[in-house]
């Protein structure tokens, strides 16, 4: 262990109830703990350890931030509140922001104090963003903002959401989005939460908008650049969603791999989900490890694909080697249910499949 | 926790890499393959010996160079260029000699032949075993069997000329490009064995480590070869008036394809460092089943031509088919490492 990640552990011992590895379960869900950790740790400068003092981190390295993310994994840190803010908002504020967005909205979403909100996908725009049609038109510093987006993670306890509009109608679809950073408390704004399935689903939302007025100076990165600036905060995120895939998956096998008594059939299955996690940490670790050594990286392709079908087959076994323990256990399908949004979000599985196939394996554009 | 920064392989091995596929690609396996499916005899150990890869992976103190990872991407590189000289067997007998701690550097010099049956080994070394298939077991100098009893285990190293070892079949069908002969040792009085060393039988998985590991990185290889063949193939046939690699269904199936065969080669990699007995049992089974499902995909995107005996693609499901349950099945790979798994966790 390098001296750094042991003073990491000093920290998160000195943090967490001294029950927290033993009752995680229950600390898992807890809003007061999570909401403290992600404020606690931004201030400590570990959150985002390779970012700056004072932006959340303490300029590590990347291997030393890498070997303090783990760590955090495997002591199982609480969840962020509101991945999003921290997650993609965050980075995409520090790459394209100007000097007045960072200093106003850096902080408060990294430290989760802001929440952000994710406006991409709409009805007509789900896996084929590019076809949204939100429109913003601009005129004497202003944008007026009418439409609809729809599956909006926590909109309705958000503050901000960054929104993808239409604000060249006559260039080609990628070209003509912009991105706008929308104080969800303006005029015209109606957020609508939607029933998900299951708890464990995080609550999402519709948004309609209706001649919403946005400042000119909420413009995020440049206009009609938004494509550029949606990919590379999902790239943010996509290169780190690794290690909570591999930590959701561990944790989903822990109830089989103390449960007391497993048919031969459901070993042979454990041990394939142990592939599983495996597959995910050694293929993230490995990833991070060319790009660190200026290697090409091309199997980073599968991180998204492989970690949400690992904790997909791992929810499944832990539920269906519980038996009829599931029936008073109802945590178990939850997560399940929660296991199965995971292929949906982000990219669809089959959307993945077809990013693998044609930028790494080189094989035709397009689906017939 | 292995050093994560390993896990790319550095300049070295990556210069290794490429020595080791020009030079295995030109002993031109597939076509050996062939030529041994009709009775030819494939040979290429001086190639091996020559090229110094016997030596790598092997500890530099008993005279070996290079480490673990290198060992494994040489090997990917055989499997990748369906090598037929029996560097692999050698690898297996070597890494496991040196687990065991029975290996001398004279070992080397020579092809070897490697194997694991079910036995017995005496206080005197005397070796009884019914049945045992030995990889490279046609022209070694020695045979390296791991022989498990009731209760313990031994490693054995073993003369193929000696007194009571006797050939019971000498045909293998699937693979004889990289035959699989079977012996009887010592139906009688037993084999009187060179080297042997007895072991706990809860120690069989930490000998077998080195060994899973150079099982796996060949079948990540063959799985590795197939998918590049596959690809290569959808993009030049072409069907309703365009490449068949254009078909989202033909897509997919090579992007499962290309997940398997990277999420396999992380394991493997894994296992190397790591050379911990349930990371090695892991890697071994996913390799197993990656090279199996790839080499089968390769031959179903082929369409009639893929069962044909000019296609490679049979080659590749042949020599996919025969190294997967080398040493052991998936299945029972995967059952031995959840019950390690499941004593460290209770
Ligand atoms: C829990 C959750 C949270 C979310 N949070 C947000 C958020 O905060 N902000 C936001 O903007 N969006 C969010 N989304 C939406 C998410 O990005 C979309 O659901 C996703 O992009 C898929 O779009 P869709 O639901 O319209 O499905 P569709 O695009 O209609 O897809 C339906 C099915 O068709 C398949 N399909 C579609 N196109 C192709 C193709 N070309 N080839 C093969 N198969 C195809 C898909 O893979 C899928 O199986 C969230 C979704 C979930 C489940």
């Amino acid at each position: 262990m390098t001296d750094v990640t042991s003073e990491f552990e000093a920290f998160l011992d000195g943090f967490l109830p001294a029950d927290y590895a033993e009752n995680y379960r229950h600390y898992r869900r807890d809003v007061k703990l999570r909401t403290e950790y992600q404020a606690a740790a931004f201030d400590a400068g570990w959150l985002v350890p390779e970012w700056g003092p004072g932006e959340g981190g303490r300029g590590l390295s990347v291997p030393d931030a890498l070997a303090v993310k783990l760590a955090g994994a495997r002591r199982r840190v609480p969840r962020l509140m509101n991945i999003q803010g921290a997650g993609v908002a965050a980075p995409a504020i520090r790459s394209y922001g100007t000097a007045a967005q960072r200093a106003r909205l850096l902080r408060p979403a990294t430290r989760g104090d802001e929440w952000w909100a994710l406006g991409m996908s709409e009805p007509g725009a789900g896996s084929d963003l590019a076809a949204l049609r939100t429109t913003a038109t601009l005129a004497d510093g202003v944008f007026t903002v009418s439409g609809q987006k729809v599956w909006t993670t926590q909109a309705d306890e958000a503050r901000w959401c960054a929104l993808y509009v239409r604000t060249d109608p006559e260039a080609r679809p990628h070209r003509g989005i912009s991105c706008l950073i929308l104080d969800l408390r303006s005029p015209g704004v109606e957020v609508r939460p939607i029933r998900t399935a299951g708890p464990a689903v995080e609550s999402f939302c519709e948004v309609f908008l209706d001649e919403v007025k946005v400042p000119e100076e909420a413009l995020l990165g440049p206009l009609h650049g938004g494509w550029g600036v949606a990919m590379s905060s999902l790239e943010h995120e996509r290169d780190m969603i690794w290690i909570n895939t591999w930590l959701e998956t561990t944790r989903a096998l822990e109830p089989t791999l103390t449960a007391p008594e497993l048919s031969e059939h459901q070993l042979v299955r454990l041990g394939r989900s142990l592939a599983d996690a495996e597959g995910v940490r050694l293929t993230g670790l490995r990833t991070a490890a060319q790009r660190w050594a200026g290697l090409p990286s091309p199997a980073s392709s599968i991180l998204k694909l492989l970690g949400s079908e690992s904790v997909q087959r791992a929810a499944l076994l832990s539920l269906e080697s519980a038996g009829a323990r599931a029936f008073d256990d109802p945590a178990l399908f939850d997560e399940r249910l929660e296991s199965l949004a995971a292929t949906i979000y982000g990219g669809t599985s089959e959307i993945q499949r077809n990013i693998i196939a044609e930028r790494t394996l080189g094989l035709p554009k397009g689906t017939p | 926790m292995t050093d994560w920064q390993l896990l790319a392989p550095d300049e070295d091995s990556l210069a290794l890499a490429d020595t080791a596929r020009a030079q295995f690609r030109s002993l031109r396996g597939p076509a050996v393959m062939r030529a041994a499916l009709d009775g030819g005899v494939a040979g290429g150990w001086e190639t091996v010996a020559e090229g110094g890869y016997v030596d790598i992976g092997i500890p530099e103190e008993l005279g070996g160079i290079g480490r673990m990872i290198d060992l494994v991407v040489m090997l990917e590189e055989a499997g990748r260029a369906l090598l037929t000289a029996p560097l692999l067997a050698s690898a297996l007998a070597f890494r496991t000699q040196v687990a065991a701690g029975v290996h001398r550097e004279e070992f080397r010099r020579a092809p070897a032949g490697f194997g694991i049956a079910e036995g017995v080994v005496d206080e005197g070394g005397r070796c009884r075993v019914e049945r045992v298939h030995v990889l490279g077991g046609h022209g070694a100098a020695a045979f390296t069997l791991v022989v498990q009893g009731p209760e313990q285990v031994w490693v054995v190293v073993v003369d193929p000329e000696g007194e009571g070892v006797e050939a019971v079949e000498q045909d293998t069908l699937v693979d004889p490009s990289r035959p699989l002969p079977a012996f009887r040792l010592g139906h009688k009085t037993g084999v009187a064995a060179a080297e042997w060393r007895e072991l706990a039988f809860g120690d069989l998985e930490r000998v077998l480590a080195g060994a899973r590991v150079c099982v796996a990185a060949d079948l990540v290889g063959t799985a590795a070869g197939a998918l590049d063949g596959a690809v290569e193939h959808v993009l030049q046939r072409r069907q309703f008036g365009r490449a068949i690699g254009a078909f989202q269904g033909v897509k997919h199936q090579l992007a499962d394809a290309y997940t398997a065969v990277e999420r396999a080669r992380s394991l493997v990699y894994g296992a190397a460092l790591s050379l911990d007995p349930r990371d090695c049992l892991l890697a071994n089974a996913v390799a197993a089943e990656t090279a199996v499902r790839v080499t089968s995909l390769f031959t179903q995107l082929m369409g009639a031509m893929g069962v044909t005996f000019e296609a490679d693609c049979h080659l590749f499901l042949r020599r996919a088919h025969q190294t997967a349950c080398l040493l052991g099945e998936p299945d029972a790979l995967y059952l031995a490492a959840a019950r390690i798994e499941r004593r460290i966790s209770r």
